[in-house]
């Protein structure tokens, strides 16, 4: 039934008339029948969506207000801001499988935005809830790759599943909560803690420094020296006594063997020990009544899980042991060794690769009918440049992690130049290909670079979505975003798969309501990226300028990419969320009601030093949360 | 009810000489003395739910037909009770899959979510329903392993942990299945140790010693826990509790499987692990049309690891176990499934996701059904094995065929559940139930659980989520 006795049609010509929308979404739109009524998605209406969900959703977005104090409901009239009704489809290709949010199935795999933050703060304005500033003490046992890492450096075990992870790359940003050691974990690292001991048979008298390993005075030391690099403490004596039993009962029962078994069952006890297991933050006694210092030891074990991605190596162990490393000085020295090591560079490298989706192009395919250049190679060259890229910014150059978003200069090779537009100079480049070259207009850093464009894509067409959702969380970090309710996920699947462009699908979210409380909070970002198809190639027709109207701080009108970089790096806000990122990664604060949150104090340090990544980690590390913990009452 | 002695003395003095003899004397004590059969738990679970009209079985309670989805569990049928009009009742924060997955193993509402991961990962808000009742049913303890989880296949869009884990100790506390079938024969047969010790003497110190070094561990968590704050505790405890699980399992688990029906050690296989380097197949993760198949790679680790499982059973190793096919947001590609396209090879649960494609029901339908054909050829071998302690192996083990959404649209109402099993863990065989006013899922966990002998299960926490056991026992 349609109001007033207007036909379907008629309905829809007026609306079209009213809000110059796109002719291929209008004939999606039912007419609504009311001023304030929400206009349900395409093919909603049999489903019945409730109003009262769909209204409890938008509430849950703050209705629309980004930093939750602009106030400007989003209802028929529109959200404020959106400039580009009236665009024509750009023609993006349609059909073929969407993803489905709920999910955490955007393209490539991308996550949807989660519903555990309520709105609070903007873009590097505010802090976040702060209900302690502080993190508990906690035991933080190392993840799988880690542990791994661990018996690579304490006894030089190259396990075969060490394949399994490139360095690198499988680190992430995105911390997963705290492992539990249940019995198939427990089980798993006794075998791996096997393995490596009996890894070192032949060398075994070189590890522990014991030419002769029957002489139980030497076992003792050079056993003591390998748990106090496990445990990231001396040993007490009573750990070695009952270590020293432990040989002495294996001596008792395995082949004489010099005492080499008796020895690496030994080493394997080490190994699999809970203090090597975990990173405990709570074996000194609390100073005062709410907050504990980690000592010298646990701070280097912090710093070690952090940067070496494993225990703290020789000379950081040496650090902790002489006090320095409780020292201002002594520290930032520290840090710097760590920060020129070739596998702390590789390791944070990967860490922003992985934090800033460029190892999506990897897990994000396309339609080769529609794109037949996005080959394996295709791939392997846009990751390829990124990761030039950002060793370049971090590492050559050592600029401001800003850099990372406004970069005017990246790396190509032939492949990536013809994607760009760019003429490459005949027999510059290097042995793979790659030579440096000027970004053309309208590119600008990571965020224009194939990889984080296509790892962001669907496999047949772009994803306002998924590219708005990147920028506000993974580059602004502002507040998750709920995903929508599960009452309407069918009718979101159906939609998504809508003949559709991108931006007529925006224009219809931003025109409907619940859709419009949460995605006038991030569709606009992906609106501005729209002149860049699924591979991250230019096309046309450029996107319409964005209002960024009702997404204070941010302000202005953009025009262009590189108009919506400077904008995000503006008063240090990229600086500032990679700050609270790699924060949360370093002292692996997963768990919501642990979380890191007095983001001023660290943003006030990162402002105090040159924005590199290096004054980053710096002000990181320098943080009362990376150096105290938050004592519990009883 | 039959609950005499009826081990045969060969079975026994072939499994006592494999298997640890003080475990094996206890148990044919009691049995001998009159003792109850063992009863089992195994929950199976298949994902992305199924296409209900083809699925719907037709007829009375008593006389009834398999629907096309479930033909081929035509030689358990007399052990089968099909749930048709079950819900899902799951309310809190989470994705479909994700929260499906959590909310039907745990029985309990979530609550809130892991960063990352995704945003729509939820974790278990309480543990999972066979940690559960394992811990109230006396019938399902006393084993050398107290439980077992495998998974054939580890592989999600992101890295999400609630759509990879069946099993929880405790709130948020995932235990982690084996992978590879070589893993799960390790855990319950044992592979011993430093320098792969092979003679009696020579495995019996190598147990000892490794007992020992779980021993000196224990000593220092439990120093940790000293000073660790209380908010800690649970942790640590739970480690001690999977430090006292494997001793457990050191002084009294085989040694042989041959014995308990599994003559050969399973051959190695790549496994489906959740790393940029081992993925198999594919090359990529989520994409509808495949290069290579991976269907016949999914059955064979299924099969294998299911030959652990039973063979656990056999020697009566363990009694409880979860078996997961896959993760709900499916990876596994499958060739031939495609409406004709008899060569074309497509990833499960992508295709799922084409709501606007009219041959996906058939894709999915197909898909289900290769997972009924697979999991029906597991129950039969448990059909066809005698139990030790009487009848076959499915009379005394309830198996539960789950999965975590109703459809592949996410919806959660009138979705497909199946219970197997015997008058050992007393269920009714042979019964179509048509809840016409539709029943939680929670009301089949109370069932499963009465007919086990849990204690003081007339609940699973939440009034919202439960209505009472089905009426599926004897």
């Amino acid at each position: 039934m349609h109001a007033q006795g207007l036909s379907r049609t008629t309905h829809y010509r007026l609306f079209r008339a009213r809000r110059g929308f796109p002719t291929a979404l209008l004939l999606l739109t039912p007419a609504r029948t009311a001023k304030r009524q929400p206009m349900r998605p395409p093919r909603a209406i049999a489903r019945g969506a409730g109003l009262a969900v769909a209204l409890a959703w938008a509430a849950g977005c703050g209705g629309g207000s980004l930093g939750g104090d602009d106030g400007s409901p989003t209802t028929m009239d529109g959200p404020p801001g959106v400039m580009v009704p009236g665009v024509s489809g750009p023609g993006a290709p349609t059909g073929g499988q969407p993803p489905v949010a709920g999910d955490g199935e955007q393209p490539g795999g991308l996550p949807s935005s989660g519903a555990d933050d309520p709105m609070a703060g903007g873009a590097s304005g505010p802090s976040r809830s702060c209900a302690r500033s502080l993190p508990a003490a906690r035991a933080v046992p190392f993840n799988p790759r880690q542990y791994r890492q661990v018996l690579a450096d304490l006894v030089g075990y190259e396990g075969a599943d060490q394949g399994d992870l490139p360095p690198g790359l499988e680190s992430d940003l995105d911390v997963l909560d705290r492992a539990w050691v249940t019995a198939s974990v427990l089980d798993r690292v006794m075998r791996e803690a096997e393995a490596a001991a009996e890894s070192l048979r032949g060398r075994t008298a070189d590890v522990l420094g014991c030419a002769n390993l029957a002489d139980t005075a030497c076992l003792r030391t050079g056993l003591s020296g390998l748990m106090q690099r496990a445990y990231v403490r001396a040993p007490e004596p009573a750990e070695l006594d009952a270590l020293m039993e432990l040989h002495a009962q294996a001596l008792g029962v395995l082949p004489a063997d010099g005492g080499e078994s008796a020895a690496l069952v030994a080493v394997q006890a080490i190994l699999a020990a809970p203090s090597t297991l975990y990173r405990p933050e709570f074996l000194t006694p609390a100073q005062g009544d709410d907050m504990r210092v980690l000592s010298a030891h646990e701070r280097a074990a912090g710093i070690a899980a952090f940067l070496l991605d494993s225990v703290p190596d020789d000379e950081l162990l040496a650090a902790a042991q002489d006090g320095s490393l409780m020292t201002d000085a002594g520290l930032s020295a520290q840090v710097d060794r760590l920060l020129a090591l070739p596998r702390v560079r590789r390791h944070l490298t990967g860490l922003v690769l992985n934090g800033y989706r460029a190892t999506r192009v990897f897990e994000s395919p396309k339609d080769e009918a529609l794109f037949p250049e996005f080959t394996a190679s295709m791939q392997a060259s846009m990751f390829a440049e990124s990761q030039r890229f950002v060793e370049d910014v971090l590492w050559t150059r050592g600029a401001p992690v800003s850099e990372l978003l406004v970069g005017g200069q990246t790396f190509v090779d032939e492949a990536l130049a013809d994607l760009y537009g760019i003429t490459l100079p005949p027999g510059m480049a290097d042995a793979e290909g790659f030579l440096a070259s000027d970004l053309p207009d309208g590119r600008a850093g990571l965020l224009t670079q194939a990889s984080v464009l296509s790892g962001l894509s669907r496999t047949d067409k772009t994803s306002v979505v998924a590219r708005g959702l990147f920028v506000r969380r993974d580059l602004l970090c502002l507040p998750k975003v709920p995903a929508p309710p599960e009452d309407i996920q069918a009718q979101v699947a159906e939609q998504l798969t809508a003949e559709a462009t991108e931006t007529e699908l925006a224009m219809y979210r931003a025109q409907t309501q619940p859709c419009s409380g949460c995605h006038s909070q991030f569709d606009r970002f992906g609106l501005a990226l729209e002149g860049f198809d699924p591979i991250g190639r230019t096309r046309l027709p450029a996107p319409e300028p964005i209002d960024l109207e009702g997404l204070r701080p941010l302000m202005g009108i953009v025009e262009r990419p590189e108009d919506l970089v400077e904008v995000l790096v503006e008063d240090d806000r990229f600086t500032h969320c990679m700050a609270e990122r790699l924060m949360d990664y370093a002292l692996s604060t997963a768990a919501a009601g642990n979380a890191f949150c007095d983001t001023d104090a660290l943003h006030a340090a990162v402002a105090a030093g040159d924005g590199t990544l290096g004054a980053v980690i710096h002000a990181i590390v320098s943080h009362p949360a990376f150096a105290a913990r938050k004592e519990e009452q009883p | 009810m039959r609950h005499t002695y009826r081990i045969r003395r060969r079975n026994f003095l072939t499994g006592a000489a494999a298997t640890g003899f003080a475990y094996w004397l206890q148990r044919f004590e009691a049995l001998a003395q009159g003792a109850e059969p063992a009863k089992r738990l195994l929950i199976m679970h298949h994902p992305v739910g199924t296409v209900k009209r083809n699925w719907a079985c037709t007829g009375t309670e008593t006389e009834w037909q398999l629907s096309r989805i479930l033909a081929p569990f035509e030689p358990v049928k007399s052990h089968m009770v099909v749930l048709d009009g079950m819900d899902i009742v799951a309310p809190g924060p989470g994705g479909g899959h994700e929260k499906g997955t959590v909310v039907v193993m745990t029985g309990v509402p979530t609550r809130e979510l892991y960063p990352g991961n995704g945003g729509d990962d939820p974790k278990a808000a309480g543990p999972s329903i066979d940690q559960r009742l394992l811990g109230i049913t006396p019938a399902l303890q006393g084993t050398p392993i107290a439980s077992l989880q495998v998974s054939c296949d580890d592989r999600v869009d992101v890295r999400e942990i609630s759509t990879r884990r069946l099993s929880y100790t405790g709130p948020a506390a995932p235990m982690e299945p084996y992978l590879t079938p070589k893993e799960t024969y390790e855990r319950v047969f044992g592979s011993l140790m430093m320098g792969g010790s092979q003679n009696a003497a020579a495995l019996a110190n190598a147990r000892m010693l490794r007992k020992s070094v779980l021993d000196f561990g224990l000593s220092d968590l439990r120093k940790l826990r000293t000073l660790a704050p209380s908010s800690e505790h649970e942790r640590l405890d739970a480690h001690e509790e999977a430090v006292r699980a494997l001793e457990t399992e050191l002084d009294q688990s085989a040694q042989g499987s041959g014995s308990c029906g599994l003559s050969e050690t399973p051959q190695e296989l790549d496994p489906f692990l959740d790393t940029r380097a081992n993925r198999i197949g594919n090359g990529v993760y989520s994409t509808v049309d495949a290069d290579k198949r991976d269907d016949e790679i999914h059955a064979t680790i299924g099969r294998l690891h299911f030959s652990v499982i039973k063979a656990a059973f056999v020697c009566d190793l363990t009694r409880v176990a979860t078996f997961q096919w896959s993760p709900g947001t499916n990876h596994v590609s499958f060739m031939g499934m495609y409406p004709g396209e008899p060569t074309s090879i497509k990833m499960h649960h992508p295709l799922s996701h084409e709501f606007n494609n009219r041959q996906v029901p058939e894709f999915l339908t197909n898909v289900d059904t290769w997972y009924s054909e697979r999991t029906s050829e597991m129950l039969q071998s448990l059909l066809d094995t005698e139990d030790a302690g009487g009848g076959n192996l499915l009379d005394n083990t309830v198996v539960p065929y789950v999965t975590e959404v109703a459809r592949a649209d996410h919806t959660f109402y009138d979705a497909p559940f199946v219970v197997f099993g015997g008058a050992g863990v007393g269920i009714q065989g042979n019964r179509l139930k048509q809840y016409r006013s539709r029943r939680p899922v929670n009301d089949m966990w109370l069932a499963v659980g009465q007919g086990l002998g849990a204690q003081g299960f007339t609940s699973l926490g939440t009034r919202s989520m439960e209505t009472g056991p089905l009426d599926i026992l004897i």
